[in-house]
């Protein structure tokens, strides 16, 4: 018992209260509001930045989304995934987990698409240049041989650089929860891994009240969401705005005009009902969230209407088509309304967005089933990317992956348990002709050695001890995105304990050119 | 004085006839939950509305103090009260107060005239605040017994946000979340101390009210069966016993118990048996019955049966002990192969001892024997299934009213598609109906959104009733994918069954062990939810450990947690059991993440730390116990359960040698195991580990904080939960219950019964309550106006709900729930750091999806509408009833109306201002609606209210 895991009843006061005890007080928000408020026309953003969250709910089995080629590396990963797998004629999967060579007659649907990193072929690295993507991304091939793609490799929630040996003897911090869905999940979004559960409120939110001298002459909020309540986007005095790939949906019958069969009456009541001052505190919060999104939709609403293409839900390009593809087209059309700084555009200077696809928590079936899931997301981030480079925007948007955590190496039968560490990816606007965004066409991060029980990393049964914090992973993307270093520990709160791995100031992994 | 001196000057060129403020006054500064008083002076042309608003001098100029009053024409002098909000935030300068005049009930925008009188206000704290500055030394407040109906003590650390800490409502004072400091007797008096942690630093205040709201007996019975059922309605106010009682609702009165009583005796609705009856007609009911299932050979082998077998010369005879099987290749789809028989009793014809012979030989065909019968049996491989106890057969009065499966074939409704020999089209009254009646026609009427006709074999119309798109009929059908039946049964079931306190139960359980339909295979199945849910509703008010017991032997379970076909490590191939089900049947089933202590307070060890249940290891070990467990084999060709592929309807079955059969270590360090190598072994290892889980401490207040959530409050006091915690424990609630551990009686009881579910002085208390279900808001609707369908067989489609209002059965995204717990919105919930999971699936889409579903319902019935989809596009499928409210209200008894929907809808609880704002909406002059359509609208709008969407 002595090795459990423990918080102390100070910290959970702690945590109890600190959004009372710190910035959070209503009081202090509304005093920046008003501070704000008088600086609204000295907006100094000249540019347009949108960041999109890609969460893989359930922990993407991602170290066959990346795998190693190189002979050994790669002999290691078949022994360790429990041999070849086969795929019959109807598409039953048999065999072990591990994914094929590259087939250059292209016939086999379970041989990698070859890729090279020269940054991975160093004693840094894993000291071998050939991988492989997963058959079912075909897109990102194509994205990271054109230098628009980058992978980070063994990415994990950290509280400070742990070794294995430091593992082992608890001489470090572990994050809480360790392997546990709602853990890690949460991990990911606020960077406090120390603390379980959202009460230290998500990154996100926390860049959007430290970059709240942005988007001055909008009424929406920085971060949207196009799947629901998430604790990445939620602040100690910011929520995101949720919408959904349907289009924005309004309160029926509200409003003045009543040859839109408007009903001034029912509109007159209800701002009465919701703007009135309620004791209990479940009453207060549902009026004040219900009359919020009332008068957001209305903005949001005429801003996307006025689009060249006005949005559209029931398009007949969306027929048939996956929720990822569908959120992520509306993700794009918020982007074109959100750069729109014309009457009826929403005006926005930076942008945060969230889609979440579930499904990835592969037990016992991991080789049909996630490659659905590939196929689903090639086709959602090709029509996505297709859109941003249409309008030109390349340079301003980063889309990027997390997931709860990656999985075990070694198999239960035919899927895969919880483990730690995974590969993720990063897209924007290459930096080929030393005008673009990200520094693609490479693997950052130390790729594992994927040997069962190798000295470094394993933690037993392939489970993979990181090597790369997620802090440093979104550090890169809050640079790029404008927290000032002055801000960043309050965004990202343990990035000063890995500090000293940076490749330089302001790109803590030398991807993205801020 | 100056002010207002100037403010009088102004009004001089205000003519008569037209509508001024001349003056107002009011204070520089406000307190706390106080009431201040503003002076007006007004001139009014006509009937109009002074409203006075003390809000943010600055964006976003929030309100914390709002009133309206109606005045007639003239001018006059009024001192207005206006009560502060008790949270506005103490600050200097940054409030303001406005006065004005408007149209009757106009909005801001309508105002004829304003004033500022104060611009520049600050709030202090409330008077009887005090300071508490505990440095480094523990120190005690003194709670003295009370004299207000309610009275509660809060805590700030800033003086802007105050949270509850501890609160008397009846005659003790008891401590809340999320402080829960203790309290300890003051010796000599009744009085109370609460200890407040060492190094704390903050302030406290008390608050209290002398007037409580007194609620009506049938305000009281709304607002228990808005906790207990799925909703009220008149009648089931009208008829909950004792309601016309003086003593109703009192102390000592038994009328909820004898309410919660006669619902227990109830017969159960089972989903599972009322899919059955009405479905395919080959089901037949083989309650407790052993099913005999075979598979390939000539014969067959039952334990228990005699046999004979001829040696040579010598007969000889004796009796099936033990029949053994093998399985030939770890497919799991193979069945396995008898590989011999033990035969006891044996006795030889010539009184020799010859024995059989082959019955522990290697394969099947070399056994050989004979029955009692004299029929041979070369081999068999077979199997028994001792069906389940609420199995139920189909019932041919019903005919064929589900869509199902049948292997790969679907067979519809027999409005459609019957079964060959079967079905037939029966009207609402179950009446056969005569296809060539003129009546009756063959539907091409409906397209679908590709121009296609939708295929509908016919539409029955008779009387008619309304219908905004054939007016004359009164019936259709929709065809609706099979996989939404168990919805169908579920919303039935909801709305009509009587037993709907087990109904509430199940749906809180299933809230509980979640099995939903992302990520589970086979989503089109039907008879495998209701099975599973059916654990839920057979013992709701049972016992806890025989639902986690089928909750883990379930093949539904096992898929979705990954348990079944689960194999020992295999360190040739690394292969390791998987660890799904470990972990959740203890993080979210039985002792969740921190050691408890009996009210749900966090233990905590000597350094003041808070203590994990278990750690990875702990889950390493237990994933081994879930080994070895099978998908059940299936019925056999002529299969008597939906099968799409393979039976998940029975208990999952053993395979022995997957089994891991080391001892394991258990939380408190002793030892489970190791067990004999055989089938009673494996079951032996999983009861050990579920006996272990089920007698942990944590179990009773975990469940009961979870079972509180589900029916009556979001944050309940360290003292309900421990109540229900030994309710849970002892299975006894005063005196009712088994008496054993884990009793679900008892524990519900002790849920709706407790002074906390019950008191209504608690409604002062600002974190009393919750937000409720989306799901129930829903269905209250439905119930409260009596939905009833136009549907053939009366069934009530609402369509995809789990997009719009992001709950619906069976659709919960994760094991995690809809919600967790643990939720906490932004705002004044999260300040206080409290909890409220219902807002996770609160959000600016479904918010407004939620209130346009309700008022399509309303409105139109389950009917397809642009926002908050309820139903299929362009159909209404059920109506509500509004005979009553027309017959007896209308046309002129408004105000009698809007308190009859408070009653039903709110059980009471709408605030005195937005009664009044229904009542101006009500009797508008502009409002152009009589009978039925001002019912809905009115109803509609309650609908909206925060009143009729939380519970306190």
């Amino acid at each position: 018992m002595d090795l459990k895991k423990k918080i102390s009843r100070r910290q959970f006061i702690g945590q109890a209260n600190c959004a009372a005890v710190g910035t959070a007080s209503l009081l202090s928000s509304l005093l920046s509001l008003r501070l704000t408020a008088g600086a609204a026309s000295a907006s100094n953003f000249t540019d347009y930045k949108a960041l999109v969250c890609l969460f893989l709910n359930g922990g993407n089995d991602s170290f066959n989304m990346l795998v190693p080629r190189q002979q050994n590396a790669y002999n290691d990963y078949v022994d360790v995934r429990g041999g070849l797998a086969t795929v019959s004629n109807n598409g039953d999967y048999g065999g072990g987990l591990a994914l094929h060579e590259p087939d250059p007659s292209g016939n086999d649907p379970l041989a990698l698409l070859p890729i090279t990193s020269s940054l991975q072929d160093s004693p840094n690295g894993a000291g071998y240049s050939d991988f492989g993507i997963h058959p079912d991304l075909p897109y990102l091939k194509t994205l990271y041989d054109q230098g628009d793609l980058a992978f980070v490799s063994n990415v994990g929630s950290l509280i400070e650089p742990t070794s294995l040996v430091q593992y082992n003897d608890g001489s470090k911090p572990k994050p809480e929860g360790l392997f546990s869905h709602p853990d890690h999940q949460v991990h990911w979004q606020t960077l406090v891994p120390q603390v379980r559960g959202p009460s230290p409120k998500g990154w996100g939110g926390r860049m959007a009240e430290v970059m709240s001298h942005a988007n001055q002459q909008s009424n929406i909020a920085m971060n949207i969401s196009l799947s629901g309540a998430n604790v990445l986007q939620s602040g100690t005095s910011t929520v995101p705005y949720m919408t959904d790939p349907g289009g924005v949906v309004e309160l029926s019958n509200y409003g003045e005009d009543t040859s839109l069969g408007q009903d001034p009456i029912l509109s007159l009541a209800v701002d009465d009902i919701l703007g009135r001052h309620y004791k209990s505190i479940y009453s207060k919060t549902l009026a004040q969230a219900n009359r919020n999104s009332i008068e957001t939709s209305i903005a949001f609403k005429s801003a996307l209407d006025s689009l060249s293409t006005p949005f559209d839900p029931s398009a007949s390009f969306l027929n048939g088509k996956s929720q990822t593809y569908k959120r992520l087209n509306m993700v794009s059309k918020i982007i074109e309304a959100g750069i729109d700084q014309g009457p009826l555009g929403l005006k926005m200077d930076r942008q945060i967005f969230f889609v979440e696809r579930g499904g990835w928590d592969h037990h016992n079936a991991l080789l049909g089933p996630q490659s659905n899931l590939f196929i689903e997301l090639n086709d959602a981030i090709q029509i996505f990317w297709t859109a941003i480079q249409s309008m030109g925007l390349q340079n301003n948007v980063v889309l990027y992956t997390a997931s709860d955590f990656g999985r075990t190496l070694t198999s239960n039968g035919s899927g895969s348990d919880h483990a730690w560490g995974g590969n993720h990816f990063i897209i924007s606007g290459n930096n080929n002709n030393g005008n673009g965004n990200i520094n693609g066409g490479e693997i950052y991060g130390k790729y594992p050695d994927l040997a069962l029980n190798n000295s470094s990393t394993d933690l037993g049964r392939g489970r993979i001890l990181p090597t790369t914090s997620v802090d440093q992973y979104m550090a890169e993307l809050a640079y790029w995105y404008g927290v000032p270093n002055s801000e960043i520990s309050t965004v990202i709160p343990n990035i000063n304990n890995f500090s000293s791995s940076f490749v330089s100031a302001n790109s803590p992994l030398g991807i993205l050119n801020s | 004085m100056f002010r207002l001196f100037l403010l009088l000057l102004a009004s001089v060129s205000t003519s008569l006839g037209a509508d001024f403020i001349n003056s107002a006054t009011a204070p520089q500064s406000v307190t706390q939950d106080t009431t201040v008083s503003v002076e007006v002076s007004y001139q009014a042309s006509t009937n109009r509305d002074i409203v006075v608003v003390f809000q943010l001098n600055s964006s976003p100029w929030t309100n914390f103090g709002f009133e309206r009053i109606s005045v007639s024409a003239g001018s006059s002098t009024l001192n207005i009260p206006l009560a502060i909000d008790a949270n506005t935030p103490i600050a200097s300068g940054i409030y303001k107060f406005v006065v004005y005049i408007a149209p009757t009930s106009g909005a801001w925008y309508d105002r004829l005239d304003t004033k500022t009188p104060q611009n520049s206000v600050s709030c202090i704290p409330a008077l009887e605040s005090f300071s508490i500055t505990l440095d480094g030394a523990e120190a005690e407040l003194l709670l003295q017994d009370k004299i207000d109906p309610i009275e509660i003590i809060e805590f700030s650390s800033d003086l802007a946000i105050w949270t509850p800490v501890a609160r008397n409502y009846g005659d003790q004072w008891e401590t809340v979340f999320p402080h829960a400091y203790a309290l300890s007797k003051v010796a000599g008096s009744t009085d109370q101390a609460m200890a407040m942690a060492m190094g704390e630093k903050g302030f406290y205040r008390k608050r209290s009210t002398s007037t409580i709201n007194a609620s009506s007996n049938r305000e009281l019975a709304s607002r228990f069966l808005m906790q207990a059922s799925f909703g009220p309605s008149r009648a089931e106010i009208d008829s909950f016993p004792n309601i016309n009682s003086n003593t109703f609702g009192s102390e000592g009165d038994g009328s909820f118990l004898n309410w919660i009583n006669a619902q227990i005796t109830i017969s159960p609705t089972y989903h599972r048996a009322h899919w059955r009856e009405r479905s395919d007609p080959d089901y037949q009911n083989l309650s407790n019955q052993t099913l005999l299932i075979v598979s390939g050979g000539t014969g067959t082998f039952v334990e228990g049966e005699s046999i004979s077998q001829t040696v040579g010369n010598t007969v000889v005879t004796g009796t099936i002990s033990t029949i053994f099987m093998d399985y030939p290749t770890e497919n799991s789809e193979q069945d396995p192969v008898l590989v011999s028989i033990a035969v006891s009793n044996q006795t030889a014809s010539d009184g020799s001892s010859t024995n059989f012979s082959a019955t522990t030989s290697s394969g099947p065909s070399n056994i050989d024997t004979n029955r009692a019968d004299g029929t041979s049996a070369s081999y068999s491989v077979y199997r028994i299934v001792n069906c389940l106890p609420n199995e139920v057969g189909h019932n041919s009065d019903y005919g064929q009213q589900f869509s199902f499966s049948r292997g790969q074939t679907v067979y519809h409704t027999d409005w459609r598609n019957p079964l060959p020999g079967y079905g037939g089209l029966f009207d609402i009254d179950g009446d056969p109906i005569d296809e060539n009646h003129p009546d009756w026609i063959s539907a091409t009427h409906f397209t679908n959104f590709r121009g296609e006709p939708i295929p509908m074999t016919g539409l029955h119309y008779d009387n008619c009733i309304a219908n905004p798109f054939y007016a004359d009929l009164n019936r259709f059908e929709i065809s609706y994918p099979v996989s939404d039946t168990r919805q169908m049964v579920w919303f039935k079931a909801a709305i009509d069954a009587p037993d709907q306190l087990r109904q509430r139960v199940a749906w809180a359980l299933s809230q509980y062990f979640v099995v939903g339909e992302l990520g589970n295979n086979q989503s089109q199945a039907v008879e495998r939810w209701l099975n599973y849910y059916d654990i839920f509703t057979r013992h709701a008010f049972g016992n806890f450990r025989d639902i986690l017991d089928e909750v883990t032997w379930s093949p539904h379970m096992g898929y979705y947690l990954s348990h079944i076909e689960n194999k020992k490590a295999d360190p040739d191939k690394e292969t390791y059991p998987d660890e799904n089900y470990a972990r959740e049947v203890m993080q979210l089933f039985t002792i969740g993440l921190w050691e408890l202590n009996e009210d749900g307070t966090l233990e905590l060890d000597s350094n003041g730390d808070a203590i994990a249940t278990y750690d990875n290891d702990d889950i390493f070990e237990f994933a081994k116990v879930f080994t070895g467990m099978r998908r059940p084999l299936s019925r056999g060709p002529n299969t008597n359960i939906e099968e799409l592929s393979n039976n998940y309807i029975d208990p999952m079955r053993v395979r022995v040698d997957w089994h891991d059969f080391d001892s394991k270590d258990l939380l408190d360090g002793s030892t489970l195991g190791p067990f004999n190598q055989n089938e009673n072994g494996v079951r032996s290892d999983v009861a050990g580990l579920l006996d272990h889980l089920f007698n942990h401490k944590n179990v009773p207040p975990f469940f009961a904080r979870f079972m509180i959530q589900r029916f009556t409050v979001s944050n309940p006091s360290p003292a309900y939960i421990e109540a229900v915690a030994l309710a849970f424990k002892n299975g006894l609630y005063e005196g009712s219950g088994s008496g054993s551990r884990g009793c679900m009686e008892a524990t519900i009881k002790a849920v709706l019964l407790h002074p906390e579910a019950r008191s209504a002085s608690l409604a002062y208390d600002p974190s009393h309550g919750k937000l409720r279900e989306p799901l129930i808001r829903l269905i209250h609707v439905a119930r409260a106006f009596g939905l009833t369908s136009k549907r053939t067989y009366g069934w009530f489609y609402f369509k995809d709900l789990h997009d719009t209002i992001l709950q619906a059965p069976y659709e919960s995204p994760s094991v995690f729930n809809y919600y967790r717990p643990d939720y906490a919105p932004n705002g004044v919930i999260s300040d206080a750091a409290l909890n409220a999971p219902e807002f996770q699936i609160h959000n600016d889409v479904s918010a407004l999806q939620l209130s346009n579903a309700l008022t399509t319902l309303i409105v139109h019935g389950i009917a397809g509408g642009d926002d908050g989809n309820i139903g299929a596009k362009n159909f209404t499928d059920s109506v509500l009833d509004f005979t009553y409210e027309v017959n007896e209200f209308l046309p002129d008894d408004i105000t009698d109306l809007v308190d009859h929907l408070d009653l039903i809808l709110c059980a009471g609880r709408l605030t005195t201002e937005n009664r009044a704002a229904i009542l101006v909406a009500a009797n508008h002059p502009d409002l152009n609606l009589s009978g039925i359509d001002k019912v809905k609208y009115l109803a509609a709008l309650i609908a909206l209210t925060p009143e009729f969407n939380t519970l306190y």
